[in-house]
């Protein structure tokens, strides 16, 4: 592989040019959906039917002084930004993008690309430590506390399709039901499906899980302090870890059928934007809810779920019926 | 509230020289300083008074005027005349509760001091206003320039 | 024992929709201390109430607050046409009346709305504001003004009421009233909004009673006390109405108690409609110097009674007006309930108050600039400022 096509990987596409792109474009799918669903317009003027107001709000956003907190550690404040877009980039660049013909897909890159996931939480939880301010704090606190909430059902939702495919490639996994013909074990999975909806949406901390950053209460949480480019990193760091986030969920849960290039394209455009809508309409149909009842809640219902699901997907497999 | 007879109910509380009764049917009782915590405990054993509206302070230039109106069926209004000499009160905030931040107030806007409150914060005027200075007070020199 | 962290919210929070100071004592995400400072809000209005004559003073007082403007231009001429000794025709009577119930309408619409925005339910907030269009088109059809009404006059009110105009609003009736079943249900039956508001902002009776709370945050709380009916005034005699009480003593209990209330309302509005009497409006001959003596003015304003008291002297202007709001006597109790809960339910505990801290901070004369001796920074002072900053520390020029 030379190393042009590596750069053209890595930058281009799946790299970070598509992820912008496209997750820019999906928050803008977010909004228009949410703003239509309470019955409002949704951002109507920048490109067609506002398309490009994402793009806007992260062009404006770089242009604005960048101001650090005096009791700051400048580096740390500097750095954890970079950190989370680094680590939500890098998980999408295993997200297959067309089937079994990836260079960089391998058994078990499910496992790195779930872990790569998870470095946004802690890098948000030392950016609101750094800051130094009650806000930031609080929201940093709450950060890791919901990470200690949704991460294992998460987990265990993502596993499931694994163990059902006897896979840890998520390129197989998301080919599994088309290669093996067995198209009946994705109703099956509906469990995890919605415990993997509702993680997911937790760890995108969107209501009724946006605890750490809940505006009445802790103003922005750990991002109280962040402005200017910095802020502009993390909001872009949002919008791709919900393309990856949702492009997972997607590929482990909702299958394929290969096709090439283009059509493999397609197929993850068109199943990452129903992910993505499925998760405004758990957003516009809900509270947000406190902490104490977020632990509750997923240790009670989200974990005994997923175990659930994972149960009656070995069953299948030790039947038989899934060879 | 019907088949009540406030007036004679009143004026037993009170007495009948204290007592006058407006067009309106609400009680205006003029007692004295002294007198303010009892009269406020006599109304609410007998009367059922507790609700404490507000407190009015006024400025009579002769003397002080506070106000105390409580509402609960008909309205009975407790007037308190202060010296100027000596502007203090009774604090009513071990009786009625509510009455802390009206008390407040009244020792801000009008430098009467409620005697037994127990905690004399600036309310409505900011933390840098000069001590002293109290701009309800009809004799009341602001700071220059401070009013047009 | 975790080490106590100081949690200033305010006088600028996303929370707050107007300045006040809240300082927490927090654990962990436990409260276990609550103070609250106001009075960045005054504007001295009492003071210059003094100044002007009774009819300015209307305009003054009207500005007090934007949503319950009604409420305080009622108040304050009730006191004065008592003062004056004035009859106010039945029709003026019933027409201030239908005002006060619209406002009602749309001020507990607009709280309905804040309240779900601060528990995170922006859908509901949204909807909410959407269905108060209803109530504001009337409103403005009538006084011509979405906020200001300035539609009281001391003697009645300044416009009547058109046939048409009558009809339009009994046609918003209906469909308010279904909306608001809507809402009543999405309260009590949606599990993330009703896990936010049930057992939060708890407040006993007894505690309601002992601090004197008003409105429906006292109703909430089981506690029977409403001037409509204690310190009858306006229409309300006429009128058939109950008392909306509560015994949940929680913030839920306070949306149902509002919610219900805007259906009692409607109700209301209705039978002033229908038995709007014929005549005139307003008192033909208003006299400008008002008889010497003091009055006091109870007003069922939507947040609780609304209290004017006003002393004349025998001349054009009253020697004396004192304004009680009625989020003052609420807010010490709702900043009391706080303690114990967790800092996620200081938004939705310190809101169900419906807090307008405007009316409570009205006493006061503007601030002193000691350095320079003067009372404010003008514009263009301002503006030369900013230029001189950035001209300093940006290197730009403008």
């Amino acid at each position: 592989m030379s190393t042009l096509k590596v750069a053209l990987y890595l930058l281009v596409f799946p790299g970070f040019l598509f992820q912008s792109g496209f997750s820019t474009w999906l928050e803008w799918l977010d909004r228009k959906l949410y703003a239509r669903m309470q019955n409002r317009r949704g951002p109507l003027y920048t490109g067609w039917s506002g398309m490009m107001q994402p793009v806007a709000d992260i062009i404006k956003l770089l242009s604005k002084e960048d101001i650090t907190p005096a009791n700051a550690d400048k580096g740390a404040f500097a750095f954890m930004p970079l950190l989370s877009l680094a680590s939500v980039v890098t998980a999408g660049l295993y997200i297959p993008v067309w089937h079994l013909s990836r260079f960089n897909s391998f058994e078990g890159d499910i496992v790195v690309v779930a872990y790569l996931l998870a470095i946004p939480s802690f890098a948000l939880f030392l950016a609101g430590w750094f800051s130094v301010s009650p806000y930031s704090l609080l929201g940093g606190t709450r950060v890791l506390t919901q990470l200690f909430a949704y991460e294992v059902p998460f987990f265990l939702a993502l596993l499931t399709p694994a163990v059902m495919a006897g896979s840890w490639k998520l390129a197989a996994i998301a080919a599994y039901p088309w290669a093996s013909g067995n198209w009946w074990v994705l109703p099956v999975q509906v469990i995890a499906f919605c415990v993997a909806l509702l993680t997911l949406q937790a760890k995108l901390e969107r209501v009724p899980f946006d605890i750490p950053e809940a505006e009445t209460e802790v103003v922005g949480g750990p991002l109280t302090e962040y402005s200017g480019k910095k802020l502009a990193l993390f909001r872009l760091q949002k919008d791709i870890l919900m393309y990856v986030g949702s492009a997972l969920v997607a590929c482990v849960f909702l299958g394929g059928f290969g096709g090439g290039l283009w059509l493999g394209v397609v197929q993850l455009v068109v199943k990452t934007s129903f992910v993505v809508a499925l998760l405004s309409v758990v957003r516009a149909a809900c509270a947000r809810i406190r902490i104490d009842q977020i632990v509750t809640f997923s240790w009670r219902w989200l974990a005994p779920a997923s175990v659930v699901q994972f149960l009656i997907v070995l069953l299948i497999k030790a039947s038989g019926a899934a060879q | 509230m019907v088949g009540r007879d406030w007036e004679s109910e009143v004026k037993a509380v009170f007495g009948e020289d204290n007592v006058s009764r407006g067009a309106d049917g609400y009680f205006w009782v003029q007692i004295g300083p002294q007198a303010l915590r009892e009269s406020v405990a006599a109304l609410k054993d007998r009367l059922g008074l507790t609700n404490l509206s507000t407190i009015v302070a006024e400025d009579m230039r002769e003397h002080y005027l506070l106000s105390y109106p409580f509402l609960g069926g008909i309205v009975v209004t407790l007037q308190v005349r202060i010296d100027k000499d000596k502007p203090e009160v009774p604090s009513l905030a071990g009786t009625v509760a509510g009455a802390i931040v009206y008390e407040r107030e009244v020792h801000d806007v009008m430098g009467i001091t409620p005697v037994g409150h127990p905690d004399l914060r600036r309310q409505v005027l900011p933390d840098d206003w000069p001590v002293g200075v109290h701009p309800l007070r009809k004799d009341t020199k602001l700071p220059s320039g401070s009013m047009e | 024992m975790p080490e106590t962290i100081h949690l200033p919210m305010g006088p600028q929070h996303p929370f707050l929709k107007e300045p006040v100071k809240f300082d927490f004592d927090i654990q962990g995400e436990e409260i276990v201390g609550a103070r609250m400072n106001i009075g960045y809000n005054h504007r001295g209005l009492e003071k210059l109430c003094e100044d002007r004559n009774y009819y300015q003073c209307m305009y003054i007082l009207e500005r007090i607050c934007g949503i319950c403007s009604h409420s305080h231009t009622t108040a304050f001429c009730q006191a004065t046409e008592k003062l004056l000794g004035l009859e106010v025709p039945k029709r003026g009577l019933y027409l201030r009346t239908l005002v006060c119930e619209l406002e009602r309408l749309h001020s507990h619409l607009l709280w309905l709305g804040v309240a779900a925005h601060e528990v995170g339910f922006d859908t509901l907030f949204m909807l909410v504001w959407r269905d108060r269009e209803l109530v504001m088109d009337p409103l403005e059809e009538i006084s011509g003004n979405r906020v200001n009404y300035a539609f009281n006059t001391i003697g009645g009110v300044r416009r009547d009421l058109s046939e048409e105009q009558r009809k339009k609003i009994l046609a918003i009736l209906q469909p308010l009233i279904d909306r608001l079943e809507y809402y009543a249900n999405i309260g009590s039956n949606e599990p993330s909004f009703e896990a936010r508001i049930r057992g939060v902002g708890k407040l006993s009776k007894e505690h309601a009673i002992e601090m004197c709370t008003v409105g429906p945050f006292a109703r909430a709380s089981g506690v029977d006390r409403d001037s409509r009916r204690d310190a009858p005034h306006a229409a309300y005699p006429d009128l058939e109405f109950k008392v909306i009480t509560n015994e949940e003593c929680d913030v839920f209990g306070r949306v149902l108690v509002r919610v219900l209330e805007m259906v009692e309302s409607c109700k209301m509005i209705k039978q002033i409609l229908d038995a709007l009497p014929e005549g005139e409006f307003v008192a033909p001959k208003v006299m400008r110097r008002v008889p010497a003596g003091t009055a006091i003015s109870y007003y069922e304003a939507p947040r609780g009674e609304d209290i004017h008291y006003v002393r004349s002297n025998g001349s054009e202007k009253p020697e004396r007006v004192k304004v009680r709001a009625p989020t003052l006597a609420n807010l010490e109790a709702a900043c009391e309930s706080v303690v114990g809960s967790l800092v996620a339910d200081i938004p939705i505990a310190i809101a169900s108050i419906d807090p307008c801290y405007s009316c409570t901070d009205r006493t006061t004369i503007a601030l002193t600039d000691r350095r320079r001796g003067r009372r404010v920074t003008t514009w263009g002072e301002l503006r030369q400022y900013g230029i001189d900053w950035y001209r300093r520390n940006r290197g730009a020029h403008f």
